[in-house]
This record gives C-alpha cells, structure tokens and sequence, in this order.
C-alpha cells in the first residue's frame, strides 16, 4: 500500500494478518475522533472486553478493536442488545476524552481487501476522507443530540373533539334521535368524520409545536414517525444538534407544550449519530 | 424540561441510531450491513440473512440499493417525515 507514513498504529495492529493463511482480520470502528498534538490512548475495553486502540491518520483517529471479518451476530436478542450497549459505552467515554468525536454505527466492520489488510484500507480510507471527517468534525464540536418525540393519545383528542367541535356534536345529536337503521348509517358518517377532523387536529398540533420548537436550536433533522401503537399517534420526531445553552432553550420550549392528550419525550445528550 | 437518559426510556431512541445511522463508510469496506432495518424483525436473522445471501450473489442489488438509499438519507440535512395526518389514516 503505498501510503506515505502519515498514520500510526497503536498497539499492535497488524499483526493477525500476519499468519500465511489466515482469514483477513476485521477492524470493528467504534468513532472517529479528533486529537491535538499528540494522541492520547484510548483506555476503555470494547464489545467482548476487546482492546479498543487507536489508527490515526494526520490529526484524526479512528477507535477499533481486532475482530474476526464477520459481523456480530446473535439468536440472543439481550446479547445484541448488551453489544449495542457496549459499542456505546465505548463511543460516550470517547465523547469524554476527546470531544470531538463522529459515531459509526453498531457493526460497522472493516475488511481487508486482496492485498491489503483491513488496518490499511481504514487508513486509506481516513486518507480519502480527510476534509469530508474534518468538515463533520467542525459541524460536531461542542455539539450533541438530543431526541425530542411528541405523541397524542387520540382517545383523549377524539373524545375533546366530540365535546367541542360544532359539526361533530351536531351530527352526534342526529345520530341521538334517529331510527335505528337511519342511526347505524350516521354512525358511520360521524366515524368518519371524527377520523378526518383527528387527522386534521394532529396535522395542525404538528405544525404549532415545529413551530414552536425549532427556533431554539440551529440544527435539526425531522425523522419518520413509528406506526402508531394502540391509540398513540406519535406526532413528531426530530433529531436536534444543540450546544448545551441550546439545550436549555428547547427543554424550556418543550416545558410549555401543553395541548390535551399530548405528551412529550426528550432524551440525550447523544453522540451525533444523525448527522453524519 | 431536562433530557434524560434512563435506559428503560431511551434504548428504543439509542437502538435506532446506533443500528440505523452513524458515519457511513464505502460498501466496498465493509462487512457488515449498513443501513438496513434491524429492528422489529429479528435482528440476528436480518444480519445473517443478506450477508448469507449477499455470499451466494443473491440480493446484492437489493442490499446495494439500501446502502445508496442509506447514504442518500444520511446527506441529507432533513428529511421528509410522513404526516402525522398519513398516520393517523393507519389507526
């Protein structure tokens, strides 16, 4: 591989190429970090109380660990789900030790490629990449992200709007006082209607709250809803990147949200997984 | 209203950015499987299914389109949430 010696390995990376034979070896990526003048390194275990080291390229460095060239993988949904822990574990003492730091996502392995072991093509890699890491890495500093979920329980807006809304009681008074048969038909004419003013209701609470959040915070990204589950409608889903001042703003934001049948859920700070 | 970090809270929010998003790097480095949802189905199965079949030529396009579609929705500065009013419609 002809790269310049501009990198270093710490530890002994490398070496379980070595062997005449053996399977390339893996390196299992944790984050990127940014450093100073010198690397300071990293003391945290990782998945399976793995060597976590450092490759650096220049002034940045990728946390690894050696591993075989296949991905974790588990019938042990608590073993998943306790490697997942791990990997985060490792990537939050990084945010402590080194600020800075761009999160790959769980599993992310590297393999060696025919004529070049898996620790040379990550620096390879981090080569090609430079300016796109370091342009990531100055979106990143200082910042973390925060989750912010907004649901509405549409029995509680549902029954609100029947006791509210002039078309809906009108309708619900005609279904009161019709035969039996005429009744069973307007029922279903209200159900729809009700459906269609909840839909409109939960459009415009989605609105009002963007709105009445997203000026606290620079940077933000709007993500797909979940399904709604039993009578849950989740209502927004945002991934913000805030400061710590920022934070402040949109939890004092978040603190005046107060529509019936709505709740809200903020969670962080997280490493800037979402905006990679 | 302070962020919180308790895990029986947060692990959905920390499982679908640790297994769905991160710094993406190029196919050809990888191993594993980037991009493609792992929750909700099993996550071993999903794992050792298109890696199986990505080893037997099979839905290699399939995993190619998901790592375009991944790296796509991950430049992206925001994306397009589906309404709250196109979910509601599914209750």
């Amino acid at each position: 591989m002809p790269h310049n010696k501009n990198y270093f390995l710490a530890g002994d990376a490398g070496s379980l190429e070595g062997a005449a034979g053996a399977l390339p070896a893996g390196r299992y990526l944790y984050c990127v970090i940014e450093i100073g003048d010198s690397l300071i390194q990293p003391t945290m275990r990782g998945i399976d109380e793995t060597y976590v080291y450092a490759i650096q390229y220049r002034d940045i460095a990728v946390l690894t660990h050696d591993c075989k060239s296949e991905p974790y993988n588990s019938d042990d949904e608590r073993q998943v789900i306790d490697w997942v822990l791990c990997h985060e574990k490792v990537i939050e003492a990084a945010m402590s030790s080194y600020a800075n730091i761009l999160p790959f996502a769980f599993n992310t392995i590297v393999k060696g490629k025919p004529g070049e072991v898996a620790a040379d093509s990550l620096i390879h890699w981090l080569e090609m990449n430079y300016s796109r890491l370091k342009s990531k890495l100055k979106i990143v500093c200082g910042k973390k992200e925060y989750i912010v979920k907004v649901f509405l329980d549409c029995c509680i807006a549902a029954t609100e709007l029947m006791n509210t809304d002039f078309e809906l009681k009108a309708l619900q008074e005609e279904v009161n006082v019709s035969a039996k048969g005429k009744a069973f038909l307007m029922q279903g004419k209200l159900q729809t209607l009700l459906k269609q003013k909840l839909a409109d209701h939960a459009d415009k609470l989605f609105h009002d709250i963007y709105a009445s959040i997203t000026p606290t915070i620079a940077k933000y990204q709007v993500e797909k809803v979940k399904p709604p589950e039993k009578d849950e409608l989740m209502l927004l889903n945002l991934s913000c990147l805030a400061e710590k001042n920022e934070c402040e703003k949109l939890g004092e934001a978040l603190e005046k949200i107060n529509y019936s049948g709505v709740t809200v859920s903020f969670s962080g700070p997280w490493p800037p997984y979402s905006f990679m | 209203m302070q962020p919180t970090r308790e895990q029986k809270v947060t692990l959905n929010d920390l499982l679908d950015r640790v297994l769905d998003k991160g710094l993406v790097l190029n196919a050809d480095l990888l191993i594993t499987v980037a991009g493609v949802p792992l929750l909700g189905v099993s996550l071993s199965a999903v794992l050792a299914g298109v890696e199986t079949m990505n080893k037997y030529g099979l839905f290699t396009q399939w995993d190619k389109e998901i790592r375009r579609e991944e790296s796509r929705r991950q430049g992206a500065l925001t994306s397009q949430a589906p309404t709250a009013n196109q979910e509601l419609k599914t209750i």
